[in-house]
């Protein structure tokens, strides 16, 4: 397994003047080959036929990035490309979706070039730095007749706590096949909302509240 | 010991009390409730757990609701879980649940078994109502599909124990990949198939789709991709118009059974349900038709609702625990009565109906 860290995104090592809705973070990462033919078919290791394009290993495992959405970085050399991030258990990866990833210096610990920023040795691999940012995910506009349905019953998406929650009400809603499915969709919407709009303090813990049937007219 | 016998809570007595009476284990009630009603932690809308009972100290997979405000779990910074104040586990490790692009399954004799791969494809979906899924961002499928698979085996590859390679992978699963047509499922198990030969990974492919339908697609898949899996992802019997996004909801229930019919013919078949939308006497009536045609154990999941919206879906029925113990009896009876000896992996599903004992029997096997 590897020994990588969890890493809160956008904290102190934020960097430079980033537009709205940037994250910047200073990050260590180091290249891995998969080999690959000419037509860029990826082939067995220990082929010869050269080392293909790389897949960027972060030394951090990140945790709320948004996978798999494309996102910048900043090599050691200075070029800029965009990369897709890949969440997984113990690491965070990126496929560069361009070639400034062929600027990032020699990973293997026997040819790291002198000369080039001081890398990390964690772990028996070299590390170098790099400047990933990641854009936040926009939410969707809320449509029309949930607007109005919402406002009509004084309740707001915002009082919705996590942006998650609030893009599936959206994107449930517009995606609704017909009128009917629809308007039912938006008034399960509405009640949720107006739901957290009322509840301004957590329901006490107690043990009529986590009875066997406790919800009937509880005000989730 | 028994859970209640360590904790003499009223409130950890209240989440099993019924429990006995469907001849359903302590353990296995508890971790039914923790499914139904998640975790306090400020850790995300849905947390990765590897879990150790105090009465079950074996280290198992739970991935739960982690936002709630209201409910009985709690888990400390230091990983205990807590009952209303009471410890009852320990998590020896806790993951924010939104580094889904794959992971490493089933965990035997120093080996991971079976894999899971969620390919692209979100960002065309717009999710079903229950499915925590789509809470996350949307993916963007940039990359072209055979780089993609490759950078999620890369991925699982560089996880593996030292030593270990993806060739001793028996299963790779795909998940979540929502793919909008029968071709378009199709092109990509090929593509899948092909990236796995290359890679020299002889594993069967299971696919949970709802879209693969014709005996033309099932006779493709026999011939160029098996050994493949399908399960069909089923999820509910009513309301789905309402809950399903449309790819799913315009396959009818009552075409299920003679769906994966078909399909056996040449794969093996199984279904998922999500159990906790539908009334008993239709979930009954479903696993009936359902039950007979599968070659791979069901995966009969606890709905978990996330949020607000979600707890709107639950069928009135499914409020009360003794819904999902039920639950339990009606697909422990049904497959005892068609002499079935599939039982409950537990390792491929993580909010599982059954986490010790199916039927009386003590569950034996991976957990993770």
């Amino acid at each position: 397994m590897s020994a990588a860290v969890n890493v809160p995104f956008g904290g102190a090592e934020t960097t430079g003047a980033m537009l709205a809705g940037e994250v910047g973070r200073a990050v260590w990462l180091r290249a891995t080959y998969r080999p690959q033919d000419a037509a860029g078919t990826a082939l067995d290791a220990g082929t010869g036929c050269g080392r293909g394009r790389p897949v960027l290993v972060f030394r951090d495992r990140f945790v709320g990035v948004p996978m798999r959405r494309p996102a910048v970085l900043a090599y050691p050399g200075g070029a800029r490309g965009r990369v897709r991030l890949f969440g997984f258990d113990d690491l965070t990866l990126a496929v560069p979706l361009d070639t400034a990833a062929d600027t990032l210096p020699d990973s293997t610990p026997d040819t790291a070039t002198i000369g080039n920023p001081s890398p990390d040795r964690a772990g028996g691999f070299v590390w170098w730095r790099a400047v990933l940012t990641t854009f936040d995910p926009r939410t969707p506009p809320v449509p029309a007749d949930l607007a109005t349905a919402l406002s009509a019953a004084g309740a707001d998406l915002a009082s919705v706590s996590m942006a998650g929650h609030r893009r599936h009400a959206v994107l449930w809603v517009a995606a609704a096949p017909n009128a009917r499915i629809r308007a039912a969709r938006v008034a399960t919407v509405v009640d949720a909302a107006r739901a957290c709009s009322t509840a301004v303090t957590a329901v006490a813990v107690t043990g009529q509240a986590v009875s066997s049937c406790r919800r009937g007219g509880d005000p989730r | 010991m028994s859970v209640l016998s360590r904790c003499r809570s009223g409130v950890v007595d209240a989440l099993v009390s019924d429990a006995g009476q469907y001849g359903v284990p302590d353990v296995d009630a508890l971790l039914l409730a923790l499914n139904l009603y998640g975790l306090c932690t400020p850790l995300g809308a849905r947390v990765r757990l590897q879990l150790s009972l105090i009465t079950s100290p074996e280290v198992r997979t739970v991935v739960v609701a982690a936002g709630r405000s209201d409910p009985p779990f709690t888990l400390s910074d230091d990983g205990w879980l807590y009952a209303a104040g009471v410890p009852i586990g320990r998590a020896v490790r806790t993951d924010a649940d939104d580094a889904v692009s794959g992971y490493l399954r089933c965990w035997k004799h120093g080996t991971w078994w079976a894999a899971t791969i969620n390919p692209a494809g979100r960002s065309r979906c717009t999710g079903c109502a229950f499915c925590p899924t789509s809470l996350e961002p949307p993916a963007d499928p940039v990359l072209t599909l055979e780089r993609e698979l490759h950078a999620l085996l890369d991925g699982l590859e560089l996880q593996l124990p030292p030593g270990g390679t993806l060739r001793s992978l028996h299963e790779v699963a795909v998940s979540t990949a929502c793919y909008r047509t029968e071709n378009a499922a199709l092109e990509a198990m090929v593509m899948l198939r092909k990236v796995l030969r290359s890679r020299r990974i002889n594993a069967r492919i299971v696919l949970l789709s709802s879209v693969l339908r014709s005996r033309e697609a099932f006779r493709f898949l026999a011939e160029h991709v098996a050994p493949f899996g399908l399960f069909l992802t089923a999820e509910c019997v009513s309301r789905r118009d309402f809950l399903l996004k449309n790819t799913k909801a315009d396959l009818l229930p009552e075409a299920m059974p003679a769906l994966l019919a078909e399909a056996g013919a040449g794969l093996d078949t199984s279904f998922t349900y999500i159990a906790g939308l539908d009334t008993t006497v239709q979930l009954e009536k479903f696993m009936t038709v359902m039950l007979p045609q599968v070659t791979l154990f069901p995966s009969v999941q606890i709905f978990q609702p996330h949020k607000r919206i979600m707890d709107r879906l639950l069928s009135p029925e499914a409020e009360c625990l003794g819904y999902y113990y039920n639950a339990r009896r009606v697909v422990e009876n049904i497959m005892t009565d068609l002499g079935s000896p599939l039982t409950p992996e537990l390792w491929r599903c993580y909010r599982s109906l059954w986490a010790t004992e199916y039927a009386g029997h003590a569950l034996t096997g991976p957990t993770r």
